[in-house]
C-alpha cells in the first residue's frame, strides 16, 4: 500500500515562495490563507549570519491529532495516508487548530477581496470552494495525483527542494534520500509519525 | 514580466478565465518548474486598475500623485490626436520623437522602428538593472552570461544573488546551482547585505559598498604576483596579454603589417603576434623595439597591480586580510589551471571555478574599472566559456553565427552582427565619437553598452551637450523611467518639458499617469509573443538542447481593441506613412537573409512579421509551433556551442588599450564642445584601477550608505502592483523594511519595529520599519528597490515598502563617464520618524 509523503530539502530550499504561491493559485485561496508557508529563520552574529528556511503545511501524520480532535468529523485518512478536510461537514468549532501542533490548519474567518472593494472575476471562481467559517488545509494535491500529477508545490520548486513519493517503497527517491541524508520529521516525540521530513 | 525566458507556461482557463497559470512539464529548461512571480500573473488580466479605453488627459498639471483626471476618448479620436502630430514630427525632426520600452520580446521590432521613423529609443527602466555591467561580457562573447553551475566546484556570486530567482534565467539557475550546493561546490557571497544568497552560502563575506573594484584588484596582485595561480598557457594564446606596449601605453606594431607585435622567446625578437605560436611569446620582460623600450601589456599590468596589497586593500574594504588571501587562494586553487575534462569524447579545459558579479557590485562611480577588474578574474585562470567557468548565452549558434576576430586578433562577439537589435551594444571595439546625437549621449560614451541613464541628465541642459532640438513626443511601453531610477521629482520635472507623452498601459503607474493620450495594452497571457525568449539573448547554459519558444494568448483581452502595443503602433505607423520603411528597416537592421525577408510593398501581420526573424535564426515557422501545438521548438546542442571556449577565433582584452585610445578621441570631442571641464576622461587608461566614489568619504552627519537589493518576489517596479506578490512580501520583515546593523541601531537608539526617516544627503527622504539585524554591513542601511509606489491610480501597492530611489539625486559628479553608470551608493542619516 501507498504511503504518499514529503522530503524537503531545506539545502536546497532559497525560499523564494514559488510552492506558497503554486499552492495559493492551486486552491485558490482568499488572502490571509495559506495552506503552505514558508519560514525564515537568520541566526548568527555578523559576519557569520545564517539563514534557514522552512517550508510547512500539513504533516499528513499517521496519528493526526486533528482528526480526533474534531467534533463534526471533518478530517479523515485516505488509505494512501493523505489527511483530508471535508470542508461541507466543518461549522467552525476551530479545536482542529489547537489539537494540530504544526499548525497546519487555517481557519476563513471572513471573505476578504484582494482588491479593495472589488471581487475580480478570478477571485470569483477561485473562492467558490471556500466558505467563511470553515476551516482548510493541504491536501497533498489529491485531485493532482489522482490525475497523476505531483502537488503543485512539488512541479513548481525552482530547485527541485520538494521531492514526493511512496515512504512505503524502500526504492523511492523519498525514502531513499531519508536514509541516506537522516531526513528527519518536526517533533517526531509527539508520536504524531508526520509524512514529511526535511533535509538538512 | 520581464525575463520569463526560461520558463515554458501553461494556462488553465475557466469561463475565459484565466484562473491559473504553471509551468510546462515538457519544457526546457524549466520542465514544469516556474517561480513566484510567473505564478502570480493570472491576478493581473482583470485587476480593477485595467486600462480598458483610450484616454485624454484634462488635468494639464502633471505630477507624482495628481489625478490627471482622464477624460474616456474614442479609438478613432485618439488616432486623430496621434497621428497628425507623428506625421508633422517626421516632416519636421524625427529624431524629437522617443520610443521608450523595456518589453523584451519585441524589442527587436522597437528599434527598426526607431530607425524607420528616425526617432531615437531609449529603454527608460532597469537602468539599474546592469547597464554598466553588461560591458564586461565582452569576455564571453555574449550579450549576457552565466556560470557552469553543473560543473563548478568554486562560485563568487559578487553584489549578485543569481541562481536565487532574481536574475535572469531564474529558474533554471536556481535548480543549478541547488544541485550545486548539495553536490558539494563552495558559494561565497561578496555583498553588504546577508541576502537570502549570502546567508545560504557557505561563506557571506561583507564588503564597504563601492569597494568592489579594490578587492577585486587584490584578488588579481595575489594571483598573479604571490601565489602564482593564473593560466600562462591561456594568456598567451588567448588574450592581448603578450603584445608589447610602448610609453605612450598603446600597442607596439609591426611598420608594414600594422599588426601588434609581440616578443617572440624562441626566435629572440619582435614579430607580428599572427606570425608567433603562443608558447614562445614573451609575457614578461623588457626590450627594445625599433628603438623603442616596450615591455609586454601583463608584465606591465602585474606590476601595476603590486599596489592592491591585501593590507590596503582590507582597509579600503573592511575585509580581514586573511579572508582576502584565502579567498584568492581558494578561487586560485579551484580553477585547477591546466587541467581537462572529456565531454561526449570531447577533451576540453577544465577550470571549475566561477566569479559571477552583478550590478550591485558595479553601479559605482568608476563602474567600468570595476566589473573590468573583478570579472578579468575570470580570464586569469582561464575560465571563459569552458566547462565549470562562465559561459556566454548563444555565444556559438553554429547554425546562424560564430565569433570571428579583428586585425588585431582581439575576439568579437556575434552581437555586433546578430544581436545589437536590442539595444545592447558591444564595448569592443570603440565607437567613433561626436557630438551626442541622442539624448541617451551615446556618442560621448564610445565603450559603454547602454547609456539610457543619462537621459534625464541630458534633458535637464541639452544645449550643454550639443543638443539642438527638444524632444516633443515620447512613446512609452511596459517600461517606468519614473518609479525605476533615480528620485521621481528630478524625472518628472524632465518629463514634464515632453509636450506629448503617449502611452500604451495595462494598469496604472507612476509614468502612465504623466501621458496626455493613454491607450490600452494586452495583458502578456493575451498576446502572442512568438519570439519570448529573444534566442539570442537568454538561453540557458550548458551542454542542454537550444531551446526557442513561441507564446500564444492564454485568454483573449477584455475588448477586441486591445491589442498588443506593437500591433497598435504598426496601425498608427500605417497612418502615418512610414510602414514600407519599417519594413525595410526590420529586414536590414534583422540581417534576415532572402526568402524571409518582408516584402515591402504588401502589408504584414505581427506574426508575419516576426515569423520572418524565427525562420531566418533558427528555421521554425509560426506555422510549425501551430501546427504542433507546442511552447517550444527544440534543437541538440553540440559541445563546441555548449564550450564554446577552445573553439572560436580570438584574443580578450586584459591590457585595456582600447579605452586609452577611445579616451583620446573623447577628449577631443567634449574640448571642442566645451564640456571638457565637466565630462572627465581621466578613467580612459589602459591600467584596471580603482578609485573611490563619492560615498566613500563620511560627509557631516550623513553617516551611513543606502543600499538595494532584490527579493524572489519582486521585479522592479514591475510587480508591486499584483496584491498576491505583495501579501507575499509581507512574509519577510526585510522586504519592505529598512535593514540596519544591530550595532549601529543601538549606537542611534533605534530600535526594531521603530517606524524610522531615511535622509539623503540630495535632501530627499522615506520613512520605513526598522528591521534591525546583523546580517548588513554596519557602514548601511538596505531596502528592496522600487517598492513603495507612488502612483495616484495604484490600488494596493502604493506606499508598500520602501522606493529606495527617491534617496537618489543624478549629479554629473556621481556618474561614471565611461560607463554612463550612475553611483548606487548613497550617503543617508537615519533618524525615527
Amino acid at each position: 500500500m501507498i504511503r504518499w509523503g514529503m522530503v524537503i530539502d531545506l539545502k536546497r530550499c532559497i525560499g523564494c515562495q514559488s510552492c506558497t504561491m503554486a499552492c495559493k493559485t492551486q486552491n485558490g485561496t482568499p488572502p490571509g490563507i495559506f495552506y503552505r508557508k514558508v519560514l525564515e529563520q537568520i541566526s548568527g552574529q555578523y559576519p557569520a549570519v545564517r539563514r534557514v528556511y522552512l517550508p510547512t503545511q500539513c504533516m499528513h501524520c499517521e496519528n493526526p491529532p486533528c482528526v480526533e480532535s474534531c467534533p463534526a468529523g471533518v478530517f479523515s485518512k485516505r488509505a494512501d495516508g493523505i489527511v483530508l478536510l471535508d470542508s461541507d461537514k466543518c461549522y467552525g468549532a476551530r479545536v482542529c487548530r489547537i489539537a494540530c501542533p504544526y499548525n497546519a490548519i487555517s481557519f476563513l474567518e471572513k471573505m476578504p477581496t484582494y482588491f479593495p472593494d472589488t471581487v475580480t472575476p478570478i477571485e470569483a471562481i477561485w473562492y467558490e470552494n471556500h466558505t467563511v467559517g470553515t476551516a482548510g488545509k493541504c491536501d497533498f494535491c489529491a485531485d493532482r495525483l489522482d490525475q497523476g500529477l505531483k502537488p503543485a508545490c512539488v512541479q513548481t520548486c525552482p530547485t527541485d527542494a520538494i521531492k514526493f513519493g511512496d515512504l512505503n517503497d524502500h526504492q523511492s527517491e523519498v525514502s531513499r534520500l531519508i536514509k541516506e541524508r537522516k531526513g528527519y520529521q518536526l517533533h517526531s516525540e509527539w508520536g504524531t509519525n508526520p509524512s514529511v521530513y526535511y533535509l538538512s | 514580466m520581464c525575463q520569463t525566458n526560461d520558463s515554458g507556461i501553461i494556462g488553465h482557463v475557466k469561463d475565459g478565465v484565466l484562473v491559473k497559470v504553471e509551468g510546462d512539464p515538457d519544457c526546457p529548461p524549466n520542465h514544469g518548474r516556474l517561480c513566484v512571480k510567473g505564478l502570480s500573473s493570472p491576478f493581473m488580466p482583470a485587476n480593477p486598475s485595467r486600462v480598458l479605453k483610450p484616454l485624454k488627459r484634462t488635468n494639464p498639471e502633471k505630477g507624482i500623485g495628481v489625478d490627471p483626471k482622464w477624460q474616456e476618448i474614442t479609438w478613432e479620436e485618439a488616432y486623430d490626436i496621434i497621428v497628425p502630430r507623428m506625421k508633422k514630427i517626421r516632416e519636421e525632426d524625427s529624431r524629437k520623437l522617443m520610443l521608450s520600452t523595456f518589453d523584451y520580446p519585441p524589442i527587436f521590432l522597437a528599434i527598426p522602428w526607431c530607425i524607420a521613423c528616425g526617432s531615437q529609443f531609449y529603454v527608460g527602466a532597469a537602468t539599474w538593472c546592469g547597464w554598466y555591467h553588461n560591458a564586461c561580457y565582452q569576455y564571453y562573447l555574449s550579450f549576457f552570461r552565466e556560470a557552469d553551475y553543473e560543473n563548478t566546484n568554486y562560485l563568487i556570486l559578487w553584489g549578485t544573488q543569481s541562481g536565487h530567482i532574481v536574475d535572469a534565467l531564474p529558474v533554471s539557475s536556481a535548480k543549478k546551482l541547488a544541485d550545486a550546493r548539495v553536490r558539494g561546490a563552495r558559494i561565497v557571497v561578496i555583498d553588504p547585505v546577508a541576502t537570502p544568497a549570502a546567508s545560504l552560502a557557505d561563506e557571506w563575506v561583507p564588503i564597504r559598498p563601492g569597494t568592489d573594484g579594490a578587492l577585486a584588484l587584490c584578488f588579481a596582485n595575489l594571483l598573479l604576483n604571490e601565489y602564482s595561480l593564473y593560466d600562462r598557457e591561456f594568456i598567451k594564446a588567448r588574450t592581448n596579454g603578450p603584445y608589447l606596449v610602448g610609453p605612450d601605453e598603446l600597442y607596439i606594431r609591426d611598420p608594414e603589417t600594422n599588426k601588434p607585435l609581440v616578443w617572440d622567446g624562441a626566435e629572440k625578437r619582435a614579430r607580428p603576434f599572427n606570425q608567433v605560436e603562443p608558447e614562445h611569446m614573451a609575457l614578461e620582460g623588457e626590450y627594445v623595439v625599433n628603438g623603442i623600450t616596450c615591455r609586454p601589456g601583463f608584465h606591465i599590468l602585474k606590476k601595476h597591480l603590486k599596489k592592491y596589497s591585501p593590507e590596503t586593500v582590507s582597509e579600503i574594504t573592511t575585509i580581514p586580510e586573511k579572508d582576502i588571501r584565502r579567498i584568492a587562494r581558494e578561487f586560485g586553487e579551484a580553477a585547477r589551471i591546466g587541467s581537462t575534462t572529456v565531454i561526449d569524447g570531447v577533451t576540453l579545459p577544465y577550470r571549475p571555478a566561477a566569479i559571477l558579479t552583478g550590478r550591485g557590485a558595479s553601479a559605482h562611480r568608476h563602474a567600468m574599472h570595476t566589473v573590468f577588474a573583478m570579472e578579468v578574474l575570470n580570464v586569469f585562470v582561464g575560465n571563459v566559456n569552458v566547462p565549470g567557468g562562465v559561459l556566454g548565452i548563444a555565444t556559438n549558434y553554429t547554425r546562424r553565427w560564430g565569433v570571428t576576430e579583428d586585425e588585431d586578433g582581439i575576439a568579437l562577439s556575434p552581437n555586433s552582427t546578430y544581436w545589437h537589435f536590442y539595444g545592447a551594444l558591444d564595448t569592443y571595439p570603440a565607437r567613433p565619437v561626436s557630438k551626442p546625437q541622442t539624448y541617451t549621449l551615446l556618442d560621448l560614451c564610445p565603450v559603454a553598452t547602454y547609456t539610457d541613464g543619462l537621459f534625464p541628465l541630458a534633458m535637464t541642459d541639452p544645449k550643454r551637450f550639443g543638443l539642438d532640438y527638444d524632444i516633443e513626443f515620447l512613446i512609452v511601453a511596459h517600461t517606468n523611467p519614473v518609479a525605476s531610477y533615480i528620485n521621481p521629482g528630478e524625472m518628472v520635472e524632465q518629463l514634464k518639458k515632453i509636450n506629448f507623452i503617449l502611452g500604451f498601459a495595462t494598469e496604472w503607474n507612476e509614468v502612465m499617469e504623466l501621458c496626455d493620450v493613454v491607450l490600452p495594452n494586452s495583458h502578456w497571457t493575451e498576446r502572442y509573443d512568438p519570439i519570448a525568449n529573444p534566442p539570442f539573448k537568454f538561453e540557458a547554459v550548458g551542454y542542454h538542447d537550444w531551446y526557442w519558444f513561441f507564446r500564444r494568448p492564454m485568454i483573449a483581452p477584455p475588448t477586441p481593441e486591445i491589442k498588443h502595443w506593437f500591433e497598435i503602433l504598426l496601425d498608427l505607423t500605417e497612418r502615418a506613412g512610414f510602414l514600407k520603411e519599417f519594413y525595410e528597416a526590420y529586414n536590414e537592421h534583422n540581417c534576415i537573409r532572402k526568402p524571409y525577408r518582408l516584402d515591402p510593398a504588401k502589408k504584414h501581420s505581427y506574426l508575419e512579421i516576426c515569423d520572418a526573424v524565427m525562420q531566418d535564426r533558427y528555421g521554425v515557422s509560426v506555422e510549425w509551433y501551430e501546427k504542433n501545438q507546442t511552447n517550444v521548438c527544440v534543437q541538440k546542442k553540440t559541445v563546441d556551442e555548449a564550450f564554446p571556449g577552445p573553439f572560436v577565433p580570438g584574443r580578450y582584452n586584459i591590457y585595456m588599450e582600447y579605452w586609452k585610445r577611445a579616451g583620446e578621441e573623447v577628449k577631443k570631442v567634449v574640448t571642442d564642445m566645451g564640456i571638457e571641464d565637466i565630462w572627465e576622461t581621466d578613467d580612459y587608461v589602459p591600467l584596471l584601477e580603482w578609485k573611490p566614489c563619492s560615498s566613500f568619504e563620511k560627509r557631516n552627519e550623513y553617516d551611513l550608505i543606502a543600499v538595494n537589493y532584490k527579493a524572489a518576489c519582486h521585479t522592479f517596479s514591475n510587480t508591486t502592483h499584483n496584491p498576491l506578490l505583495l501579501e507575499i512580501g509581507h512574509t519577510y520583515p526585510w522586504i519592505y523594511g529598512i535593514q540596519i546593523n544591530r550595532e549601529t541601531a543601538e549606537k542611534k537608539g533605534i530600535k526594531d519595529g521603530d517606524e524610522i526617516c531615511v535622509e539623503s544627503e540630495f535632501g530627499y527622504s522615506v520613512k520605513g520599519t526598522a528591521v534591525i539585524t546583523e546580517g548588513i554591513h554596519p557602514e548601511c542601511i538596505g531596502t528592496v528597490g522600487a517598492c513603495g509606489r507612488l502612483s495616484f491610480g495604484e490600488k494596493v501597492g502604493r506606499k508598500v515598502g520602501v522606493h529606495w530611489n527617491t534617496l537618489v539625486g543624478q549629479t554629473l559628479e556621481r556618474i561614471d563617464k565611461m560607463s554612463s553608470s550612475l553611483d548606487g551608493c548613497v550617503r543617508v542619516k537615519i533618524y525615527k520618524a
